[in-house]
């Protein structure tokens, strides 16, 4: 948030913009979002992908961990499918 | 935060008013130092697991070497995941 909090939030004049306010909010809450995300993938795969530690990672471990990234992501879609549904079955049968 | 909450603002909240932008400065100081001391939490926790087996009377060399290492392992893996993800978001917005 370059150029500080009153220039974000459009603070000209003294008044603070709510709608300026809650996009940034918004926008801090995604990165917070994407953080915890590639938070909880790296534990995950470093786990299933990292036997014992090396001095480096080799080029399977890289692919596993890719990879393992990739079927998180599918499992994440696959939860938020099929958490819709039932949602709206649910709605329907009210 | 040293020498208490005013001081850091001081400037800012010279003439009773307080600088957002300098408020703003302090709140992002503070999340880092936040993220950092997960990160730690995290790595300690993961490196425990796999590099201590039965607790001894101290940590070895060997034992600590090995942290040491899991740690740069456990980066290495964070770079790669985020490179990865990186990558599928860039993918999957070209094919919207």
């Amino acid at each position: 948030m370059e150029g500080g909090f009153g220039s974000e939030f459009g603070a000209a004049g003294g008044k603070l913009d709510p709608g300026l306010i809650m996009e940034q909010v918004k926008v801090q809450i995604a990165v917070a979002n994407a953080q915890e995300l590639l938070q909880r993938m790296t534990d995950k795969c470093f786990r299933k992908c990292i036997g014992k530690p090396g001095s480096s990672l080799d080029n399977s471990e890289q692919k596993c961990i890719a990879m393992c990234m990739d079927r998180y992501m599918d499992a994440w879609n696959t939860v938020s499918r099929a958490y819709n549904s039932r949602l709206q079955r649910e709605r329907a049968n009210m």
